[in-house]
């Protein structure tokens, strides 16, 4: 047995309760075959840095689980004849999973620096917005525009009341 | 020649002798292992086109270097990371 990590990327096009089915789907797997998860980890719907199978964006989850060599061709087997699946890999687990996973505090300061990624990968994604979600933009600026205006609307009517009342 | 551009004595050690040595950033961090999933890390150590930077310009030593490069590479099949920038596609 041997600590492993895989993560996969879902296509897009589905809702959360596919999402949830189509983990459970690989969680089931690795459980039916002798195998034992450790963590989950769920990055949620990212910005991919290039476009796979024409979809820019994907869901990205991690799972840190314990297998023999059976479990991870099955794995990879059922990556390659599943669609949703995109993109996938599978590595060895490096680092300490029985310091640091299974430690609630640790574990924490684990999720802390993913939180942080997720509040960048936001950040970053106004400045490489595409031309589809540009229009989008431009509709949330307009109302921004239109209460500046009326803050400067309203703002020389104060201002005007009292120059009258100086007059 | 190159020594022809000091022309005062001990100019030219004196050049390599205040030019500051360069330290490996995850040795003085400690950092063992290099995650691919931590592209904030990732990204400093590649250059604008998305080319891994050379050991001799970040500073690295050889072997963070060598776990940088494959977690780099890892990064860039899940596309984390890109293999180039948009720029130049």
């Amino acid at each position: 047995m041997r600590t492993y990590e895989s993560t996969f990327i879902l296509s897009p096009q589905a809702d959360d309760a596919a999402f949830d089915q189509q983990i459970k789907a690989i969680t089931d797997l690795i459980g039916n075959n002798d195998g034992k998860i450790i963590k989950e980890d769920r990055w949620g719907i990212r910005r991919m840095a290039y476009p796979i199978k024409k979809f820019t964006q994907g869901f990205y989850t991690r799972l840190v689980f314990e297998g023999n060599s059976k479990l991870l061709t099955e794995l990879e087997r059922f990556y390659k004849l599943e669609e949703p699946y995109i993109r996938y890999l599978t590595i060895i687990f490096e680092g300490d999973p029985h310091e640091k996973i299974f430690d609630d505090a640790d574990s924490d300061s684990d999720r802390a620096p993913h939180a942080k990624r997720n509040e960048d990968g936001e950040r970053q994604a106004p400045a490489k917005e595409t031309v589809e979600l540009a229009a989008a933009e431009i509709k949330a600026e307009e109302p921004k525009a239109e209460v500046a205006t009326e803050v400067a609307t309203s703002e020389p009517v104060v201002t005007d009341e009292p120059e009258k009342t100086e007059e | 020649m190159f020594k022809k551009r000091f022309k005062k004595p001990g100019e030219f050690k004196a050049a390599f002798k205040t030019r500051r040595r360069k330290v490996c950033r995850f040795c003085e961090e400690k950092v063992r292992v290099i995650g691919f999933y931590n592209d904030r890390v990732l990204r400093r150590f590649v250059n604008e086109r998305g080319k891994i930077v050379a050991r001799r310009v970040s500073g690295n030593c050889a072997f963070h270097q060598r776990r940088l490069t494959t977690a780099i590479k890892r990064a860039r099949h899940l596309a984390i990371m890109p293999f180039t920038s948009e720029y130049y596609r």
